[in-house]
């Protein structure tokens, strides 16, 4: 529900914000303090942060992004030190901003949050709030409006001091029209390229100059032990084949969940309130009743006049200027007396008094929406889909005990659980301690049993492990290779020919460094320069070292030149002819635009310093220990 | 009085002569604590109801601010600030106010609100963000010796490259181009090297700004 809250654009930047600020001001020393009390995560301002809050966190996270990316995601970012610390981080961000929220008094009055709350789309029905809805969401989500609210008016607390600190920073025109102009800047050059390439024919390398590398870099050379398993997946899928779904089963559930293949029956009606709470005074209960019963002899007297009676009279601010109009409903969505009172009804009728919880209701019944259902052909496919799928998990519940036994008491082969199951053995590709994974699944346990030395040197069957919630992998060691030192002769040719491609890099970037010297010194060179060509600040068409090196590259005299090494070792002279500063008027569109992004990133930077100060102030506490995942 | 017996008896006279001595004490101090306590709750009541009238005032500003409103914004922040002065909000009004009246060209009074949040805010970090951005619209103004007079007392660590960032602007305005290679290189420094804050905007802003800057 918050979510669907802080999807406001705004809201959702700042939030953003708050979550997105790096390590910017602390160290990791200074960041973890071993004193901690081991069962909080951190804590901030003496107030603790439980690990149950954190893993909440977490999973808000992982379901943000798993919706963000439609599934599309690597399971294993979610394991990683880094996902945890940017979470942890964030939650951190916005425990120190409710915290100095509280310590300010910061307070946001109940109109505030009506507003808000009427104002969000989510709540709307034809573009109008409706109350209903609102707190169907809200109950949805496990919440009261209570909760809800109080949450909420917590996010706009925060909220209003990001928006404060980081939505006013003064940029202004002048930096952001520097920033513009080195943007614009276009370096005029040309090069002269030293390739290491053709050189490397010329290279002679020392006699014992390969095996020497080879016996100076032995780690280099290591392959870590590694093994194919042979594994079964047992799953709710894998059960799926096997059951089948009789016709009679298919009529029987459909007649048996009538409620779900169609709407129940849905009535509209309007009424006519006259309030009188069920604890007040007797003669004040006494007083409604007579004014109900006045107006409900005007409308027996003319029926056709209840709406206009009702903008007049009724007491419900809901419905009281649409004529008493309530909308259709469907049977729980009113309280009891109305509700009865509603269906004893037949359409254009008025009713009696009839007392509730509000006060005294005239109503009718203006229409009644019948009760539809979907035929049985079209809903057979979903019908049978769904009875394999609890037959499937059934049987998998049933089943996944018998599985763990049959892998564990056989412990020689996974035939006898395969045959047991009708489970397919599958082998999986050879796989590393590290990184390793099992028909996608990279189970911290899994991988660490199979590459163990009860399994693997005697052979056995891993334990059923649940590798995700429904799943279960056994597996055992099909093939295991030790780590070795690879062989001198496997791995010759490529240490030579590393050697000799550093060499000739060397030599390349030794010749550029002369000639570069040579021009220096006013000699001229025998000719290669390309011809001359414009490079901009911003458009980056060189590689990253050359931009860097060109306009980095001071021009206060020109021509200046500067040597670089490019990555696949040639080395490049750049002799820079020209730099090219561009005019700019004050109305250059351009500029506005720039200034605008520029006070924002002036503003997100001052936002986290801001941030940083808090924290420091509130004494935030982080355990070291937070940070490590569960299965290790 | 024979219900007592001696020794209880002792005991009562001496309870009442200790009354004697001390009676007038534990009443007045019964008596500050009553006086304290209900002092205390309505102090509490009295603060909970300046910051309603806080909170509804700084709303009046954000909502000024949002739709563009300068003058409203600025005299709603101008009463948060007379009547609430020592509050969040008024701080936190002024930054914002302050931002809307440079947007729309009113620097003057930009200034008036940044001037009061550097000198009399209560929050020293917002203190120190205050003295950044007068400095930024004393920039504007031309006032460089000021804007950089403002910069001068070093600010909270956090700022340092944000403070020497500025500074880098207003000497390379006046045309002191060594200074501000100088400023701009101790802002770079500030923030690090580490391959996340080298990806950072203010980074690569700054180091376009030294780079392409004319000797």
């Amino acid at each position: 529900m918050l979510e669907a809250v802080r999807s406001n654009k705004r809201i959702s930047q700042i939030i953003l914000a708050v979550i997105i600020v790096p390590f910017a001001f602390f160290g990791m020393d200074a960041f973890f303090d071993g004193s901690m009390n081991r069962a909080s995560v951190a804590s901030v301002g003496g107030l603790d942060i439980g690990p149950r809050e954190f893993e909440q966190a977490l999973r808000e996270r992982q379901e943000q992004i798993q919706q963000a990316r439609g599934g599309q995601y690597d399971r294993a970012l979610f394991e990683s030190e880094a996902f945890r610390m940017s979470v942890l981080e964030s939650l951190i961000n916005q425990k120190t901003l409710a915290l100095h929220a509280a310590k300010n008094r910061m307070v946001i009055s109940q109109q505030q949050l009506q507003e808000l709350i009427a104002s969000l789309p989510v709540f709307q029905e034809n573009g109008q709030f409706s109350l209903d809805r609102y707190e169907r969401l809200v109950r949805a989500q496990n919440m009261t409006p209570a909760v809800f609210e109080a949450q909420l008016a917590q996010d706009l607390r925060i909220q209003q001091i990001t928006a404060a600190v980081g939505e006013s920073a003064i940029g202004g025109t002048l930096p952001a029209r520097r920033l513009l102009l080195a943007q614009l800047e276009e370096r005029e050059f040309r090069e002269l390229q030293f390739k290491a390439a053709p050189l490397k024919e010329g290279v002679t390398l020392a006699e014992n100059a390969v095996r020497d590398y080879y016996e100076a870099h032995p780690a280099r050379f290591e392959r870590p032990a590694r093994l194919r398993a042979e594994y079964l997946v047992f799953d709710q899928k894998s059960m799926h084949a096997r059951v089948e779904v009789s016709d009679d089963q298919v009529q029987q559930f459909y007649q048996a969940n009538q409620d779900r293949y169609g709407q129940p029956e849905e009535r509209r009606a309007r009424h006519i309130l006259v309030q009188a709470a069920a604890d007040a005074a007797d003669d004040v209960i006494e007083e409604a009743r007579r004014k109900a019963q006045e107006i409900l002899d005007r409308v027996r007297s003319d029926p056709a006049r209840f709406e206009e009676i009702a903008r007049a009279e009724s007491q419900d601010p809901g419905s009281a200027a649409s004529g008493g109009d309530l909308g259709f409903f469907g049977p729980g969505a009113m309280v009891q007396a109305f509700e009865d009172a509603v269906y004893a009804l037949s359409p254009g009728q008025v009713s009696d008094l009839v007392r509730t919880d509000f006060g005294f209701h005239i109503i009718e019944l203006t229409e009644i929406r019948p009760p539809t259902i979907r035929p049985l052909d079209e809903v057979r496919e979903e019908i049978v889909e769904e009875l394999k799928r609890q037959e499937a998990s059934r049987l998998f519940a049933m089943n996944a005990e018998k599985f763990a036994n049959a892998v564990y008491e056989q412990p020689d082969s996974l035939q006898p659980a395969a045959e047991m199951l009708g489970l397919e053995i599958r082998t999986s590709d050879w796989i590393f301690r590290n990184g390793g994974k099992i028909d996608g699944y990279g189970d911290e346990k899994l991988i660490g049993a199979l590459f163990s030395e009860e399994v693997r040197e005697a052979g056995e069957n891993t334990e059923a492990v649940e590798v995700e919630r429904g799943v279960l992998v056994a597996a055992r060691v099909a093939e295991y290779e030790a780590a070795r030192v690879l062989p001198f002769e496997e791995v010759q040719p490529a240490i030579e020919e590393q050697l000799r491609s550093e060499e000739a890099a060397r030599l390349a970037r030794e010749r550029g460094e002369r000639t570069l010297e040579a021009l220096a010194s006013g000699q001229g060179t025998e000719g290669g320069w390309t011809e001359k060509r414009k490079v901009q600040r911003s458009v980056p068409t060189l590689p990253p070292a050359a931009m860097q090196a060109i306009f980095s590259a001071s021009t206060a005299n020109l021509p200046a030149r500067v040597g670089v090494v490019m990555p696949q070792g040639d080395y490049v002279i750049y002799e820079i002819l020209n730099v090219e500063r561009p005019e700019l008027t004050d109305d250059d569109p351009r500029l506005q635009a720039v200034a605008q992004q520029y006070s924002q990133w002036m503003a997100d930077s001052e936002l986290r310093a801001y941030i940083s100060a808090l924290r420091e102030r509130y004494k935030v506490k982080v355990s070291a220990s937070a940070l490590r995942t569960e299965s290790q | 009085m024979a219900v007592y017996d001696l020794e209880e008896q002792e005991q009562i006279s001496q309870l009442k002569a200790w009354w004697q001595d001390n009676g007038r004490f534990v009443v007045a101090v019964v008596l500050a604590a009553a006086i304290g306590s209900v002092g205390w709750q309505g102090y509490q009541w009295y603060r909970d109801k300046q910051a309603n009238e806080a909170s509804a005032l700084f709303h009046l500003v954000e909502k000024a601010a949002e739709g563009g409103d300068a003058a409203r914004a600025r005299e709603a922040a101008g009463q948060l600030i007379d009547r609430f002065g020592s509050s969040g909000y008024a701080q936190m009004a002024a930054l914002i106010s302050a931002n809307i009246q440079f947007d729309q060209g009113d620097r003057q009074n930009a200034r008036a609100h940044l001037e009061w949040l550097a000198s009399r805010g209560d929050d020293p970090a917002l203190r120190d963000l205050a003295r950044l951005r007068l400095a930024a619209v004393l920039l504007h103004e031309g006032a460089h010796a000021q804007a950089l007079a403002q910069l001068e007392k070093a600010p909270m660590p956090a700022l340092k490259p944000r403070f020497e960032d500025l500074r880098g602007d207003i000497l390379a305005e006046e045309g002191k181009s060594e200074q501000a290679r100088g400023a701009w290189q101790a802002a770079l420094d500030a923030l690090g090297s580490s391959p996340e804050r080298a990806a950072d905007p203010l980074h690569q802003v700054i180091r376009s700004k030294l780079e392409s800057l004319e000797s």
